[in-house]
């Protein structure tokens, strides 16, 4: 369990705190998504986690140890913040460095299927200068995963990915989370894919914790219809109308029935649901 | 930290400048077969010269071209500032900062140090096999023997010299940009030429003892100790401040 205790920092010459007294806890197999404006603090929060910035104030545990005062703490925890690596080293002498500086030169092992994992095999020995920014993040989340952490902390881990990636990357959160229960604290303005790993979110504005829970928001359906819509659904869902009637969009936590009704009425030509109803959330906590 | 710093060092032996330094060593192998078939690209002159005044006029040589020295603080900056900047250093993740400096410093001194031995086995190899045949070569290990504590401690200067030029590279690679840890040591070095002949710096300047050497009768063990202790003084404190810094340091 990692718990976060009062920590508040204030970079010099800052007109207001980076962040105020951040207080929260992840149990196991737990996945927190942390979301908030550019400058929110969400960045300083991670560093701080990792400890290559210093909290003025405050403390981090994890299984009731403290590590913010504590050297080489960090062994279990599996960082992505941003794609790190040696350039005159291959991919795979970066993931080798890695673990043999931290003492873990039985895991040299791990690399290779790691690199299948990530989608980056065949480029094991490309020196990572030669790769595209999405590959740079691929090598970087290998590093994070290396070792079975118990923690993760990610920074934009979608970032760079194409949709299979991003799709794969999901798929390997969940895996690791169910089958290992691993922790996973990942900051990201994609909230669609944020949302798809992480139930409970917590959410900064301005350096405070504004929210830390799981967002109660109703998933916004866009249903585009063959002939425009003649006002059947709107006593029973709320209805938004667009585009001369060929667009509704409704929003409905449970949109079977729904779905039944468009239907007896209706030919839908596309459905989309993305990302519209979490934006609502976070923007609404904002304000 | 042995741990750390064989990683280290395994990383850095990987890096192109730092082979080029090492290659840097081959330099004795040039001199003498230029000078075997005759080039005209360096010519000696003054008495003969036994294996060992060969090998110092070599090391002398190559001090005054400063490249290794260059070499050695372009690996230092890149080792610390860059890797700083390009937040390279996140590998470490939370070892012991003392740790992780003890092993940078280390890798780049074994690095100077593999091309200084290359070096000065080449020298001496070299010496034998083609530069004894030559007019300016006694053919022997000595020519000089009275010589040889002044080539000793102009070995040991050089050497040390280097190793605290580097030094002050690292000191400033970890307060400022490459380009400036490298403008920083040359004008370092500049002063450090000069600092001998300025009255009262000989004696705070380790190049200053073999001034010292020559204008009064103290024994060259003398002016080896006192080099020793000063250039000590100098990188122990220098290592203190760093240290400092390094524990410091955030990495945003």
């Amino acid at each position: 369990m990692i718990r976060v205790e009062h920590v508040s920092k204030q970079y010099e010459k800052a007109e207001r705190k980076a962040l105020n007294d951040i207080s929260f806890e992840l149990g196991d197999g737990e996945m927190l998504g942390l979301i908030g404006q550019n400058g929110a603090g969400k960045s300083t929060l991670l560093k701080i986690l990792c400890k290559f910035i210093r909290a003025d104030e405050g403390d981090v545990f994890v299984d009731g140890e403290s590590i913010l005062h504590r050297d080489n703490s960090l062994s279990r925890v599996g960082i992505l913040l941003e794609p790190v690596y040696f350039p005159y080293l291959s991919a795979w002498e970066n993931l080798a460095f890695y673990l043999n500086v931290h003492g873990r030169p039985s895991e040299l092992s791990e690399i290779d299927p790691m690199l299948e994992l990530v989608g980056l095999q065949k480029n094991r020995d490309q020196k990572p200068t030669e790769f595209s920014f999405g590959m740079k993040q691929r090598l970087g989340l290998a590093q994070a995963l290396l070792g079975k952490p118990r923690v993760l902390v990610l920074d934009e881990p979608f970032v760079g990915l194409d949709p299979t990636g991003v799709k794969e990357l999901i798929g390997i959160l969940k895996k690791k989370v169910a089958e290992e229960g691993m922790q996973a604290i990942i900051s990201s303005h994609q909230l669609y894919e944020l949302n798809e790993v992480c139930e409970r979110m917590l959410v900064l504005y301005n350096g405070e914790l504004v929210f830390d829970g799981i967002p109660a928001f109703v998933p916004e359906i866009t249903l585009d219809l063959d002939h425009p819509y003649e006002g059947e659904l709107g006593e029973r869902y709320p209805v938004t109308v667009e585009n001369g009637g060929m667009r509704i969009i409704v929003a409905e936590s449970d949109p079977d029935q729904m779905l039944k009704e468009v239907l007896a009425h209706y030919r839908i030509k596309n459905v989309a649901s993305r990302g519209s109803a979490l934006e609502r959330f976070f923007e609404e906590e904002r304000s | 930290m042995r741990g750390i710093y064989r990683y280290e060092l395994k990383k850095t032996l990987h890096r192109k400048d730092a082979v080029a330094l090492i290659l840097l060593g081959l330099w004795p192998v040039l001199v003498t077969v230029c000078c075997h078939f005759g080039s005209g690209l360096f010519n000696f002159s003054g008495d003969p010269m036994g294996a060992f005044e060969f090998v110092n006029m070599l090391l002398a040589f190559q001090d005054m071209l400063f490249l290794p020295v260059l070499i050695g603080v372009y690996i230092a900056a890149t080792s610390f500032y860059q890797e700083i900047h390009t937040r390279s250093i996140y590998m470490y993740k939370d070892l012991p900062r003392e740790q992780v400096l003890r092993a940078k410093y280390l890798s780049i001194y074994t690095v100077y140090a593999i091309f200084l031995v290359t070096y000065i086995v080449l020298s001496f190899v070299f010496y034998y096999l083609l530069f004894q045949y030559q007019d300016m070569a006694t053919g022997t290990l000595v020519a000089y023997p009275d010589n040889v504590p002044n080539f000793l401690y102009n070995t040991f200067e050089i050497t040390i010299s280097v190793l605290f030029y580097i030094h002050v590279g690292i000191t400033l690679s970890l307060r400022t940009s490459t380009g400036m840890a490298l403008v920083g040591t040359s004008l370092f070095y500049m002063f450090a030429l000069a600092a001998p002949n300025l009255s009262w710096f000989k004696y705070i300047f380790p190049v200053g003892y073999k001034n010292v050497i020559e204008v009064t009768s103290h024994p060259y063990i003398f002016c080896l100790v006192m080099s020793i202790l000063v250039w000590t003084v100098y990188n122990v404190v220098l290592y203190r401040i760093n240290l400092k810094k390094f524990r410091q340091m955030e990495f945003h």
